[in-house]
């Protein structure tokens, strides 16, 4: 994915995805999230620690019939995500203590492959980078993405993966 | 002939007493073993050069016998001369010491036993080849060893080794040479040898300021060579001392020496110690003569130091040398500047590029929200609650971006110095309460605040905005940097025979080490660590307060420890002073955890 793609304002209007490793991993981590759920509306979990940024994703998205989880840090959402399993994650960077890099290097290790959405307001080609080498799904910048644009692109991850 | 030869003899011998004496002078003055040593060998062998005169004359008894006393003695001083120098292995030095000791014992006898009669030839023998080990081994030492040293000490190292080299050379021929001594011709070119070694060997020990020049002046082609790329490429101020103290110590043949800011750092140092360092830079007049030299040279507002120190091979600090080095330090100094200067403007682009990024997330934070919420307006899909909500986290949000550029312009304005307050006569108290009172908002209930507040009014010249900004920005902090939650507490004292109010805002927070407290205050200098990574923050708003706490004529300042929690405090005088003390706007964080 280019850079430029991700964060112009054409490239935030069209989802445009990493390329590798996509479909299989996803799938399976849908099957068993969803026989977990035992519900047919995808589960989200929003990892992000600015209580109104979360709030506004969650309304949006559960308007769109998510359902929606909220955790403000990474042990809470390492407890959420063991607890019941998730259909999509979207993860904040800065967040207080681990950051967002750990929780997808914690997930790699416990198996746990669902799709992930990077959101950040740092914009720096080497976080984009890092997060594509964790097998990030996208990476998109919080002011340049509306709760309308995130629905968009929430739907075409879980129809991809889905 | 006969002549001629004796006139020849009585110069070697009057040219040898020269150097023996000149060589005890240099020990009086500059002392040092192996000078002691060298001065010793060399009036040893004077004297023997002079027994040898006075024999011709006076036919005294026993005096074969103190003359090879004598040769001996000064074959062991030059053997002493260079173990003083550089050590030699403990079996070695035994055999030095008992070969001459054995042989001295053996003249004696025979001294006791035949006064009169003069040494065999194969006595001759055996005491100038031990001589000959004696000073053969030290002059090849010295030959090795002068080739991986800068040219002026190796220069002198050859040319003592060469006199000294010479003169064994010059004995062992006049014992081989036997009968052939006895041509006059023959004798008189031996002593001719021995008259040209003698200033070879005072050349080695006290080199005039011509030959110094003459033996440096092949690497002062590569000197301004390396100057040229020191001055221009040096990456930063370390190197560049480094390789100018390199320079320096070689040209001059020290084996030590440093360069340093005076009252600041010390740049460079080679050959000293710690201790050493400090009593140089102390007293460097002191410390200063023929082994230490020293100048000082302009570097920005201070001076800078450069000194070298000599080894057994320098040779002497002059004029020459003072006056070459002060030329050399003037570059350094210049060299110096320039690499500062370039320093400081990398380090100012550097923090303003990271201010830019810091300052952009930042006003991202806000803006998504305020764009996203506008977003799911436009999409008409918000309910009446959830609408009414918004608009409320949309306005604090508004408020934040226009606090955060508020405070890129207020840093702006201090830079250009274009702060004016606007100080009124207010009680500190309502300060306090108007300024965590603004916060109540955005607190949460696990960070309440404490005032601890006198019962009496506490009046003070203040602009009340700017210090309710100053009281704001702590408090906040307190909050953000105390993520387990914990209390508050605003303290306001007076001190200083009610000259001086103080004001602590105390948390319990993550604290700050040691060396973020030194950046803490300066621009952009704000501590990032894993702690601190989930907060936002652009490191302005520490900055500021220190700068409008200054122009109060105050003071701000912090405790902490880490884990445990930070107590800044705000020192502000309840009058204000006429003229607000002149600001720093120049400094630049350097630590980041």
């Amino acid at each position: 994915m280019e850079l430029g793609a991700a964060f112009s304002p054409a490239g935030r209007l069209g989802w445009v995805p990493f390329p590798p490793g996509l479909g299989v991993r996803t799938r399976v981590g849908r099957i068993r999230t969803r026989l977990s759920v035992g519900t047919n509306s995808p589960s989200i979990l929003i990892v992000e620690d600015d209580e109104s940024i979360a709030t506004m994703y969650r309304l949006q998205l559960e308007l769109e019939g998510y359902a929606v989880r909220v955790a403000s840090s990474v042990s809470a959402a390492q407890a959420s995500i063991m607890a019941t399993g998730v259909d999509l994650l979207l993860l904040d960077v800065g967040l207080p203590g681990a950051d967002g890099f750990e929780l997808l290097i914690w997930m790699a290790h416990n198996g746990h492959d669902f799709p992930v959405l990077l959101l950040s307001n740092y914009s720096s080609p080497d976080l984009v980078e890092r997060a594509r080498k964790l097998g990030v799904v996208d990476y998109r910048i919080k002011s340049h993405t509306t709760p309308v644009d995130l629905a968009q692109i929430v739907a075409t991850i879980l129809a991809r993966s889905g | 002939m006969i002549q001629v030869e004796g006139i020849v003899a009585d110069l070697t011998a009057a040219a040898l007493l020269a150097l023996g004496l000149d060589a005890l002078l240099a020990w009086r003055r500059e002392r040092g073993r192996p000078r002691g040593y060298l001065a010793l060998a060399l009036l040893l062998l004077a004297l023997v050069a002079v027994l040898g005169r006075l024999k011709v004359v006076l036919a005294l008894p026993g005096i074969t016998a103190v003359s090879a006393v004598a040769f001996l003695g000064s074959g062991y001083g030059i053997f002493l001369f260079r173990h003083a120098l550089s050590p030699v292995a403990r079996r070695w030095r035994v055999l030095a010491f008992a070969l001459p000791t054995v042989l001295v014992a053996a003249v004696l006898v025979e001294a006791v036993v035949s006064p009169t009669r003069p040494l065999t030839s194969t006595a001759s023998w055996i005491l100038v080849l031990t001589w000959g080990l004696l000073v053969g081994e030290p002059v090849v030492h010295f030959w090795l060893e002068s080739s991986s040293r800068p040219r002026v000490q190796r220069s002198r190292m050859r040319f003592l080794s060469l006199g000294l080299g010479g003169l064994a050379m010059v004995l062992l021929a006049a014992v081989l040479g036997g009968s052939a001594l006895r041509n006059p011709r023959v004798a008189i070119g031996i002593q001719v040898v021995v008259l040209l070694l003698v200033p070879l060997i005072w050349a080695g020990l006290r080199p005039p300021s011509w030959l110094r020049r003459i033996w440096r002046s092949p690497e002062e082609v590569q000197l301004r060579l390396a100057v040229r790329e020191l001055l221009l490429f040096a990456p930063n101020r370390r190197v560049l001392a480094e390789r100018a103290l390199n320079w320096a110590t070689r040209l001059v043949g020290a084996d030590a020496g440093l360069v340093a800011e005076e009252g600041a750092e010390v740049l460079a140092a080679t050959g000293l110690e710690e201790a050493e360092i400090s009593s140089l830079l102390e007293d460097p007049a002191g410390a200063s003569g023929a082994a230490t030299a020293y100048v000082r040279f302009p570097l920005g507002d201070s001076s800078g130091i450069l000194l070298v120190r000599a080894g057994p091979f320098t040779p002497v600090f002059g004029s020459d040398e003072l006056g070459w080095l002060e030329a050399y330090s003037g570059s350094v100094g210049a060299g110096l500047e320039r690499v500062g200067v370039t320093e400081r403007l990398a380090r100012l682009e550097r923090s303003k590029t990271q201010f830019l990024n810091l300052a952009s997330h930042e006003l991202r934070g806000p803006l998504a929200v305020i764009r996203g919420y506008l977003s799911m307006f436009l999409d008409g899909r918000l309910g009446e609650d959830d609408a009414r909500r918004a608009l409320r986290v949309m306005s604090v949000k508004a408020d934040d971006m226009n606090a955060l550029v508020e405070q890129m312009l207020e840093a702006a304005r201090l830079e250009d110095g274009r702060i004016e307050l606007h100080p009124s006569l207010v009680d500190l108290r309502s300060v306090i309460s108007s300024a965590a009172e603004s916060l109540r908002p955005v607190i949460d209930e696990a960070h309440p605040v404490v005032l601890a507040l006198p019962d009496e009014p506490v009046l003070a010249e203040i602009d009340v905005e700017r210090i309710e900004t100053v009281l704001r920005n702590l408090i906040d902090n307190a909050v953000k940097y105390s993520p387990r939650g914990g209390s508050v507490t605003c303290r306001l004292d007076i001190e200083s025979g009610d000259e001086r109010a103080t004001i602590r805002v105390r948390d319990h927070g993550i604290g700050i080490g040691q060396a973020e407290q030194q950046v803490l205050f300066t621009k952009f200098g704000r501590v990032n660590s894993t702690l601190t990574s989930g907060i936002p923050g652009t490191g302005l708003g520490l900055y500021l307060a220190r700068e409008l706490v200054g122009l109060h004529g105050g003071e701000i300042g912090v405790e902490s420890e880490l884990g445990v929690g930070s107590t800044f405090s705000v020192v502000l005088p309840l009058t204000l002073a006429e003229a607000p003390p002149e600001m720093g706007v120049t400094d630049i964080p350097t630590v980041s955890a």
